[in-house]
């Protein structure tokens, strides 16, 4: 699996979080030992920003409401073009002086709250 | 012909085809272009061939506005009385005006300017020789070797605004020498227009003044006022008086919608695929290896994303920034980041920078020249400028820097911070993150009634049949490039109209 595979494993994992398969995959492949260390700390760093963004907004710390506001896969094509899609239309909000796009940051929230029910 | 104002021995004819006030940027343009059609011109010049204080104290007034530093010393440090005029001392950066600027639009510009950018597009090639620079300058990728192209942003919604330098050109100095040993031209120096005569319509004299207390009458068919954004304004004011507000004041435009460039220093970093070394185009000049010029690029958004955010047009030029990231911020990076790679972008290195944001000037009709009691020593009353910027004018800064960085995300080359400092929520008063570029804009904008401006779209001024305008004053809305390219090119449409009449 190539480094881009497992991010977008990872992040998909956090999508199908609700399915029993989906957790015991996640655990395997994220959780699990021989995970690399830079990944985890990526992953680390994507759940510290999905924070920083649910800090913010409270009231989007559900999981099927996330899922339902992300592209239904996470093809890179899609979420390319929703991230585009949130930066040309202004969807976009600022943590710390830093302008992300409204999708990503929902995504880097999914993963926290996956990562937190893990 | 040169002739020194200050002896009175020196006699001008009394009547010529054309009269310039003025020998900066736009009078020496006319006077040079005018000159090779046979015409004969007598050019005033307020000051000498050298710097003088005292003919500089002349331009003191007060100034009111949003710059409280600047606040005794604008007018009389953001231009220069003496031939060649502010060009003395400009540092020569040159772009056209973008085509934008001249459409209306809502909420920015509502009557946009009665011409078109096509209308003067013709005349930057000229312009550009006279400030000697290579054309063609409207290609922002032009002037690059190939090998060094794909480092400039020139993408769909972020686009690079390249500025051509100048040397930067003295006029007086550069060109001075040829109307000297021009027999058509009288060019008088140290000689300062203070009064005109009228019949109906039209201007049939110009009466000067000088320190010596000298008095001439100068006759011509056709009167140019080229003494700079703001002088225009001036004398304009001050033949209203005399004259029953028949020189384009019916409906009292004269000296309003005055604008200058506001530099707005705000912090923001971004990373992005571009590697380092490509920066330097955006942080210093960099020489063009085609044109044997200097450039320095400078970013802004493509029109469509100005329009649909309802933006004045604005650019950013880069420096560097002490600050890096927090460790929160490091989070948001890193995580916005791993989801480029995700969906396929291509993030580099991150780079922490500042910007200059400058943006068009807001239109303000209260924003204006006036004249005031106090006379200057000449005896002519004294200027006074008043240039505030809106309550709102931090919030569209911060606007346009976030089109920026949205633009950046867009284009999935990065991710961009707008960092506003905690001072910025008493700016503009702090007085810390801006100054004032010394563009004087407006005061006689270009219109096409008399109801919303001075001067028609030939510049000649409303209610007279042969007074016309050159200079920034006629600007109807500023722009964002710095203006003596658009002077310039403007001016020679003024030349090529005043030979067809
Ligand atoms: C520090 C500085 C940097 C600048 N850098 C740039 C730059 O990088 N790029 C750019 O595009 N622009 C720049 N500018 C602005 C540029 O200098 C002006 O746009 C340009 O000089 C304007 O040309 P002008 O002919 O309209 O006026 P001026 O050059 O000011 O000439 C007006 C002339 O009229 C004369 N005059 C005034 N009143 C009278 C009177 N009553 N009778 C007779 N003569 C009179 C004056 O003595 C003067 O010679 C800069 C300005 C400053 C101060």
């Amino acid at each position: 699996m190539t480094r881009r595979e497992l991010l977008i494993a990872m992040a998909a994992g956090a999508l199908g979080l609700t399915g029993p398969d989906a957790i015991t995959w996640l655990r395997v492949n994220f959780v699990g030992p021989d995970l690399p260390a830079q990944l985890d700390a990526i992953r680390a760093d994507l759940v510290k920003a999905g924070w920083l963004y649910l800090d913010k907004h409270p009231d989007e710390a559900d999981l099927h409401r996330l899922r339902g506001q992300l592209p239904p896969t996470l093809n890179p094509a899609d979420l390319h073009a929703a991230i585009t899609t949130d930066f040309v239309l202004g969807h976009t909000d600022t943590l710390f002086g830093w302008v992300l796009s409204v999708t990503e940051l929902r995504l880097c929230a999914l993963v926290a709250l996956s990562a937190e029910k893990l | 012909m040169i002739l020194d104002g200050l002896d009175s021995s020196a006699m001008p004819a009394p009547h010529y085809d054309v009269c310039v006030v003025g020998a900066g940027a736009a009078g020496i343009t006319l006077a040079r272009k005018l000159a090779t059609r046979s015409l004969s011109i007598c050019v005033l010049e307020a000051g000498g061939r050298a710097f003088d204080q005292a003919q500089q104290d002349i331009y003191a007034g007060p100034y009111e506005g949003s710059f409280a530093a600047e606040e005794f010393e604008y007018l009389r440090t953001s231009r220069t009385r003496m031939l060649g005029g502010t060009t003395n001392y400009w540092t020569g950066y040159c772009a056209p005006l973008q085509e934008s600027c001249f459409e209306p639009r809502p909420g920015i510009a509502p009557n946009g300017w009665p011409i078109r950018a096509a209308d003067l597009a013709p005349y930057y090639p000229e312009a550009a020789e006279i400030l000697q620079i290579t054309p063609p300058v409207h290609d922002s990728d032009a002037g690059y070797s190939e090998s060094r192209k794909p480092l400039l942003v020139h993408r769909p919604h972020l686009r690079t605004l390249n500025f051509h330098l100048s040397p930067p050109t003295r006029f007086g100095d550069v060109y001075g020498a040829e109307l000297a040993a021009a027999d058509n031209v009288h060019l008088l120096l140290n000689t300062t227009a203070a009064e005109v005569s009228m019949d109906g319509d039209r201007v049939t004299a110009i009466h000067t003044r000088d320190l010596a207390g000298n008095r001439r009458t100068i006759g011509a068919d056709h009167f140019v006022l080229a003494a700079g954004g703001i002088e225009n304004s001036r004398l304009l004011l001050l033949w209203n008086r005399a004259h029953g507000n028949r020189l384009g004041n019916r409906h009292d435009q004269v000296g309003r919608y005055f604008m200058d460039h506001a530099s707005v220093h705000m912090a923001g970093s971004w990373f992005r695929e571009l590697p380092h070394a490509a920066l330097n185009a955006y942080l210093f000049q960099q020489f063009d290896e085609v044109r044997r010029h200097h450039t320095k690029a400078a970013l802004t958004v493509s029109p469509e994303w100005i329009a649909r955010r309802g933006l004045p047009n604005f650019l950013v030029h880069a420096g560097f920034m002490a600050p890096g990231p927090g460790p929160e911020a490091r989070a948001l990076i890193s995580a916005a980041r791993a989801i480029d790679e995700m969906r396929g972008a291509t993030p580099a290195g991150s780079f922490p920078e500042y910007f200059q944001l400058i943006t068009e000037p807001p239109l303000d009709a209260d924003n204006r020249v006036t004249v005031i009691d106090e006379p200057d020593e000449l005896g002519l009353p004294r200027t006074q400028v008043r240039f505030r910027l809106p309550p709102d004018y931090p919030d569209t800064c911060r606007r346009c820097m976030r089109a920026l960085v949205e633009a950046v995300g867009a284009e999935g080359i990065g991710r961009g911070r707008v960092y506003v400092d905690p001072d910025m929520g008493r700016w503009p008063e702090s007085g810390q993150f801006t100054h004032l570029q010394d563009h004087h804009n407006g005061g006689t904008r270009m219109s096409t009634g008399e109801k919303t401006g001075v001067v028609d779209a030939n510049c000649r001024v409303h209610g007279t049949d042969n007074l016309h305008v050159a200079s920034s004053s006629v600007f109807t809305t500023g722009g964002v490039p710095n203006p003596t390219f658009t002077i310039v090119a403007l001016t020679l449409r003024l030349a090529d109209h005043l030979v067809s009449a």
